[in-house]
């Protein structure tokens, strides 16, 4: 097992961040681009100078090098090797440590099974597929058996369908292999759909770490640029794919295409805050999710754009990004738009807090 | 493909028609006509030792260049090995590779003397410190990440060099060759011309004694086409490699 502490990590960008990560979870860090998620990801793996300490199951790892540290990191780019076949690039790791060439056969061919990445074996990176690439890159992080895997921004540029794909190799591999992960995104779906733990990351600073409940009572209120909410399922239309929920007493049309069991009432509703709109007057905002409340801060962006902090009447912080003029204090109308809606599974696990 | 080539056909036939009508109001002591020079080729071919000379040059210009690249790579292999030699090695191998390497042929004609090896020596200079000195640079032109993810995967320094840059390195080093192949071919035929009594640039140094133009110009054809063929292989070798690795997919080449 590994636990993974950080104790007052400082350095270019990080400002003294100390983080506590359980073993065997997938702990999501999230921020805005150029916060230093990337740069906690290259502390742990000892890539990076720092001042602080960096613990594995309690003890300090700081004087070994990246690799001593037993880590399995998948940069943003990949970093396939592009000389080398698939086959050679995930062999890599395991050559380099001295196994012997069957056996180290015998390890990548059980683990590009698992993958399905068998059939690209001989095929050069740079002729893969962004998804295809993704896999490859995390199969050979896992191939040399790690006890903790670090993701940077595992989804990025890769199509829908590719990610749902991605997303059930991770899963996979969570259930058959037992690690620490720590996944870096700054896209709150990606975050909602892997993590068990979060942490929110912003100009070097940790505003958050803790649980999902926690992190969704946190999220609006530290990130301008996503919005989610903690809602009960009152009642389903399977036959059209939709839920009304309430979302701390907000009454939502919500799409929801899936079984929920009788104990499971509960939904994590997702949106971006670009998606919403926001109207001056209420007879422009359209019947459905439309949610009233006051403007209470505003912060500029480029190109006009900028984040309106709206309270609603009944308690809860909305991000709306958007170049509409509206002043501090003014009344609005905020539309969620029923397409841009998604939804996930809150599962009845309220873990300690990290 | 077809459409370029007939083109470059065009071009031929345009230039050669040219070079006709001018050679018609010249007189043919400065200018020959194409087929003058046919002549003065087929003469220095049966005549004259021209095959010979031109399997010296070539031999000069493959010893010097395989040469030149085997030193670059050993030196370049340890700089990377060792940063002490890098850093010992770096202000001479840039300032070798800045300086024109004409510069170093009366030194060397004193310190190698009138023979083969000056040629050799030459070219294995020109060719030899430039890719010492792009394979320093090359490898901070190459992904971070990529070394990043060999260093968690359990590379050791030597793994780093031979598995990871080295390799890589090809990919910015083979413009430099292709450039170099040209420059081999540039050093031997001043060598020749100036300080030895054998290859083509000595068979340049009679043409002019006895001011045979189309000699000349048959030498300037000669050598021209020789270094596009040797550029062009290497440009081949480059080619194989790129488009083994998906370099050439990429950049829908």
């Amino acid at each position: 097992m590994t636990r993974i502490e950080l104790r007052q990590i400082s350095n270019f960008i990080l400002k003294k961040v100390s983080l506590e990560i359980p073993s065997y979870k997938t702990y999501v860090l999230i921020g805005p681009n150029g916060a230093g998620k990337t740069t906690i990801l290259k502390v742990i793996a000892g890539l990076v100078n720092y001042r602080g300490n960096v613990l594995f199951d309690g003890r300090p790892v700081d004087d070994l090098p990246p690799w001593k540290r037993n880590v399995g990191y998948v940069p943003q780019s990949n970093a396939l090797f592009p000389h080398m076949t698939v086959e050679e690039n995930i062999l890599f790791g395991l050559k380099v440590k001295g196994v012997d060439e069957n056996s180290a056969r015998k390890i990548v061919k059980e683990y590009m099974e698992i993958a399905d990445i068998t059939h690209l074996k001989n095929r050069y990176p740079l002729t893969l597929s962004g998804g295809e690439q993704k896999k490859v890159a995390i199969i050979r992080a896992l191939v040399n058996d790690p006890k903790i895997l670090l993701l940077d921004e595992p989804f990025t540029g890769l199509h829908y369908d590719t990610r749902i794909q991605l997303v059930e190799v991770l899963r996979n591999i969570k259930k058959q292999y037992n690690k620490t992960v720590i996944l870096v995104t700054h896209d709150l779906d990606e975050a909602l759909e892997l993590g068990d733990y979060y942490g929110i990351l912003v100009n070097g600073r940790i505003l958050y770490s803790g649980n999902k409940y926690g992190f969704l009572n946190s999220v609006n209120k530290y990130l301008g640029y996503v919005n989610a909410l903690e809602c009960n399922v009152e009642k389903c239309m399977s036959e059209l794919g939709l839920c009304k929920v309430s979302c701390s007493k907000i009454p939502l049309i919500v799409p929801w295409e899936g079984d929920l069991d009788n104990i499971n009432r509960k939904l994590i509703v997702s949106v971006q805050a670009d998606k919403l709109i926001v109207y001056r007057v209420e007879e422009q905002c359209p019947s459905i999710n439309c949610i009233q409340g006051e403007v209470y801060s505003i912060s500029k962006l480029q190109n006009d754009l900028q984040v309106i902090k709206v309270n609603t009447d009944l308690d809860v912080t909305l991000n709306i990004i958007s170049s509409c003029k509206v002043s501090v204090g003014e009344k609005v109308f905020v539309n969620i738009p029923l397409k841009y809606i998604r939804t996930y599974v809150l599962k009845e696990n309220r873990g300690r807090r990290p | 493909m077809q459409h370029r080539l007939a083109l470059y056909s065009l071009s031929l036939v345009l230039f050669v028609t040219i070079w006709f009508a001018f050679s018609f109001f010249t007189p043919h002591y400065l200018l020959p006509t194409p087929l003058d020079v046919v002549r003065a080729f087929i003469e220095m071919t049966l005549k004259e030792s021209l095959f010979i000379d031109i399997m010296v040059t070539l031999s000069r210009v493959l010893l010097g260049f395989s040469l030149g690249f085997l030193m670059g790579l050993i030196l370049a292999i340890a700089s990377m090995l060792y940063n002490t030699f890098r850093d010992i090695i770096y202000p001479l191998v840039a300032f070798i590779s800045v300086t024109p390497s004409f510069a170093f042929i009366p030194l060397l004609m004193i310190w190698v003397g009138l023979n083969d090896m000056l040629a050799i020596a030459a070219v294995a200079i020109c060719v030899g410190f430039p890719i010492v000195y792009s394979f320093i640079s090359s490898k901070k032109s190459i992904d971070p990440e990529i070394i990043n993810v060999a260093l968690t995967l359990g590379a050791s320094r030597k793994d780093l060099v031979f598995k990871i840059i080295l390799p890589l390195s090809i990919t910015h080093l083979a413009p430099l060759l292709k450039l170099e192949a040209g420059h081999s071919w540039k050093m031997v035929f001043v060598t020749e011309y100036l300080a030895l009594s054998s290859g083509l640039g000595f068979l340049m140094v009679r043409a002019y004694s006895m001011i045979s133009v189309d000699k000349i110009i048959a030498l300037i054809i000669l050598l021209g086409l020789l270094a596009l063929v040797f550029q062009y292989i290497i440009e081949l070798i480059e080619t194989r490699i790129m488009r083994k690795w998906g370099y050439m997919r990429r950049l829908n080449i």
